[in-house]
C-alpha cells in the first residue's frame, strides 16, 4: 500500500465516522464535533491528494477549510448555548417545536 | 494560468517572468458589488456604535442604500466576459444578472424587516442589516466563483450569517431551534460537498473550474482516475441537492423556513437558492459538462421526486410559511429540469425562472410580513379569511403572486415554467417525462395556492377579519415592487428574455474561453 492510499483510507474511514457520528448521536456537541472530524477527513484527503501533484493548491485548501471551521465552531456554539438557556436541556429528540 | 505557484516551482526557481506578471495583474474593478457591500457592512457597524437609539431606524435606510449601491455598482464595470483573479471568478454578463437579483433581493428584505422588527420588540440593531448585507456579498460570490475555493469560502460565508440571523429572534424558542437545525444540517452537507471536491482535486489536481472540464475532456472516464471522478461526483451532488433543498434532502427547509424571522425566510427563499442554482450551473453545466451523460440521470430523478414530494407536502400545510416553504421546495423541482437538459433554452429557462421566482416569492412573504402578529401568530391558511375586504391591496398581492407561482399564464411564473419545460422538450428521449411530471404537479399545486385565494374572497368571514394592521410605507414598497414585477416580468417577458439570453450564453463561455 502506498503512502497516499493508506492516508487516504484513513480519511474516507474518519469520514464515516464523522458521518455516522451526524446521524446516530443525540448530543449537539456530539454531533457538532462529529462534523468537525468530517472536515478534517476532507483536510486529509486534500494533504494526501496535494502530495500525489507536488502542488500547494490542496494546502492553501487545507488553510481555508480550518479557518471556516473555526468560525463555523464560534457560531454554532453560540447557537448552542441559546438554545440551552432557553431550557436547560439540549438533546436533539426534544427539538421538535415545529413539525410536519 | 494558476494562481497558486507549486511549492516545487518555487524552490526549483521555475518561474517565469509571465508568471510573475500575472501576478500583479489584479482586477479589483470587477468585484466592485463585493467592495461596496462589504465597506458598507464596516460603515453600518461603526454608524451603530455612534447613533443614539432614537436614531437607529436611520441603520435600515442606510443598509438599503449600501444593497442598491452594490448591485448598481455592477454596471459601471465593462466586464471583460473572461475569468479574473486568475479563473478565480468569472465577469461575464451572469455575474451582472446575479448582482442584480440578489442585491435586489436584499435590498427588498432589508425594507421589509423595520416594521417587522419593531412589531415583535427588537430593538433595531446594526448587526442584523450588517448580516444581512454579509449574507448578500457570500451569495453573489458563490454564483461568479469558477474555482472551488471560492465556491467554499463564498458558501460558508452566506452560510454563517444566515445562521445567525435565522436564530435571530431573542425570545422565540423556533428560531432558536431553526437556527441550530441549518447550522448543522448545512455544515454536514457542506461537508458531503467539501470531500466531493477533495476527491475531484484528488482525480485530476485541479481546483479549477476550467482547469477540471479540459482535463475531463480530455481524459475517459474508463481511466484510472475515473473511480474518484464518479465518487467526488456522487458527494458534490448530494452536496448540492441538500444546499437546493431537493427532495429527499429537504428536511431542514419547512422547519428553517418556519422558524426564521420571515424576511429572512424571504431573503433564503429567494437569494440563496438563487445563489446556488448558478453555482450549479456553473459546477454542473459548466466543469462538468464533458460527464454529462453521468450526471444527468441523477437530476432527472431528484427533479421528479422533488416536484412530486415538495408539492405533495406543500399540499398537507396548515401553516402558510410551512406552505410556502414546501412550494420552494417544489420549485427546487422544477429548476432541476432546466440544470438536466443541459442546452441553451434549458439553461434560459432557469435563469428566467430565478428572475420570476425572486419577485413572485418576495411578494408572497411581504404579504405574509404584513400580517405576522407579534408572537407569531396570523400565519394559518384560516387567517386569511375575509383578507379581500379588509385589506384588497394585500389580497390583491398575494393572489398575483400565487397565480404567478402556480404558473398560470400571463404571469411571470408561466413563462419560467414553459421556458424549463421547452428545454427538456429540446433535450428529447427519456427527458420528455420531466415537463409532463411538470405539467401534472403544477395542477396539484394550484389546488394549494388557491386554497388561500378562496379564502381571502369567497369564504363568508364573519368569523373573524385579519388584524386590519397599517402597512408600513417601506413593506409597501416591497409588494409594490413584487407585485409590479410578476405582471410586467410576464407581460414584457421579451425585454427580460434578451438578457437572459446573453447571461446564459456565458455559462458554456466562460470554460471555452479559458485554456
Amino acid at each position: 500500500m502506498t503512502s497516499i492510499t493508506f492516508t487516504l483510507v484513513i480519511s474516507a474511514i474518519v469520514f464515516a465516522v464523522g458521518t455516522v457520528g451526524v446521524l446516530l448521536r443525540r448530543n449537539p456537541l456530539v454531533q457538532f464535533m462529529s462534523i468537525e472530524l468530517m472536515l478534517n477527513a476532507v483536510n486529509l484527503a486534500f494533504i494526501s491528494f496535494s502530495g500525489r501533484f507536488g502542488t500547494s493548491e490542496g494546502q492553501v485548501f487545507v488553510l481555508l477549510v480550518l479557518t471556516v471551521a473555526a468560525a463555523e465552531a464560534v457560531v454554532g456554539l453560540a447557537i448552542i448555548v441559546a438554545m440551552f438557556r432557553h431550557r436547560r436541556r439540549i438533546d436533539v429528540d426534544d427539538i421538535h417545536a415545529m413539525q410536519g | 494560468m494558476n494562481l497558486l505557484i507549486s511549492s516545487s516551482q518555487l524552490f526549483q526557481g521555475k518561474i517565469t517572468p509571465e508568471d510573475l506578471d500575472n501576478l500583479g495583474k489584479i482586477e479589483w474593478g470587477a468585484l466592485w458589488p463585493a467592495w461596496v457591500a462589504s465597506l458598507g457592512i464596516l460603515l453600518i457597524l461603526m454608524v451603530d456604535l455612534v447613533l443614539p437609539q432614537a436614531q437607529r431606524r436611520l441603520l435600515a435606510w442606510l443598509s438599503l442604500l449600501v444593497a442598491i449601491a452594490s448591485g448598481a455598482s455592477t454596471f459601471i464595470t465593462d466586464y471583460s466576459k473572461t475569468p479574473l483573479f486568475q479563473g478565480m471568478v468569472a465577469a461575464d454578463d451572469l455575474s451582472r444578472f446575479m448582482a442584480v437579483i440578489i442585491f435586489g433581493t436584499v435590498a427588498l428584505a432589508i425594507m421589509a424587516s423595520p416594521d417587522y422588527l419593531a412589531r415583535l420588540g427588537i430593538e433595531v440593531q446594526g448587526e442584523y442589516y450588517a448580516l444581512i448585507l454579509a449574507a448578500g456579498c457570500g451569495m453573489w460570490l458563490l454564483s461568479i466563483a469558477t474555482n472551488f475555493m471560492i465556491l467554499f469560502v463564498a458558501l460558508e460565508l452566506f452560510s454563517l450569517a444566515l445562521y445567525i440571523l435565522v436564530g435571530f429572534l431573542p425570545r422565540s424558542l423556533r428560531s432558536h431551534e431553526a437556527g441550530f437545525k441549518y447550522f448543522l444540517l448545512s455544515s454536514f452537507a457542506s461537508a458531503f460537498m467539501l470531500y466531493g471536491i477533495a476527491l475531484l482535486f484528488g482525480a485530476y489536481g485541479t481546483t479549477s473550474y476550467s482547469g477540471l472540464r479540459s482535463q475531463l475532456a480530455a481524459n475517459s472516464i474508463h481511466s484510472q482516475n475515473g473511480l474518484l471522478v464518479l465518487i467526488g461526483l456522487a458527494m458534490l451532488s448530494v452536496g448540492f441537492a441538500f444546499k437546493i433543498s431537493a427532495v429527499p434532502f429537504h428536511m431542514w427547509t419547512p422547519d428553517v423556513y418556519e422558524g426564521a424571522p420571515t424576511p429572512i425566510t424571504a431573503l433564503m427563499a429567494v437569494g440563496t437558492k438563487a445563489a446556488i442554482v448558478v453555482a450549479f450551473l456553473r459546477v454542473f453545466n459548466g466543469a462538468l459538462e464533458p460527464i454529462a451523460a453521468y450526471w444527468q440521470p441523477i437530476l432527472y430523478v431528484l427533479a421528479i421526486i422533488t416536484m412530486i414530494g415538495g408539492n405533495l407536502l406543500a399540499m398537507t400545510q396548515t401553516n402558510v410559511k410551512r406552505m410556502l416553504a414546501y412550494s420552494a421546495v417544489a420549485h427546487a423541482g422544477y429548476i432541476l429540469i432546466g440544470i438536466a437538459a443541459n442546452n441553451p433554452s434549458g439553461l434560459q429557462g432557469v435563469l428566467f425562472y430565478l428572475l420570476s421566482y425572486s419577485v413572485m416569492t418576495t411578494g408572497a412573504f411581504a404579504v405574509v410580513i404584513a400580517l405576522e402578529g407579534p408572537r407569531g401568530e396570523g400565519l394559518e391558511v384560516a387567517d386569511f379569511t375575509g383578507l379581500g375586504r379588509a385589506n384588497p391591496w394585500l389580497a390583491a398581492v398575494m393572489t398575483l403572486c400565487l397565480l404567478s407561482l402556480g404558473g398560470i399564464p400571463p404571469t411571470a411564473g408561466f413563462f419560467g415554467k414553459a421556458l424549463v419545460f421547452s428545454g427538456a422538450v429540446q433535450a428529447g428521449g427519456w427527458q420528455l417525462i420531466l415537463p409532463l411530471v411538470g405539467a401534472v404537479t403544477s395542477v396539484i399545486a394550484v389546488f394549494y395556492y388557491f386554497r388561500i385565494v378562496v379564502r381571502m374572497y369567497l369564504v363568508d368571514s364573519l368569523v373573524k377579519l385579519p388584524l386590519a394592521r397599517r402597512t408600513a410605507f417601506s413593506l409597501g414598497l416591497v409588494l409594490l415592487v413584487a407585485g409590479v414585477g410578476t405582471i410586467a416580468l410576464g407581460l414584457l417577458a421579451g425585454f427580460a428574455l434578451n438578457w437572459v439570453e446573453q447571461a446564459a450564453a456565458t455559462v458554456g463561455q466562460l470554460v471555452a474561453i479559458s485554456k
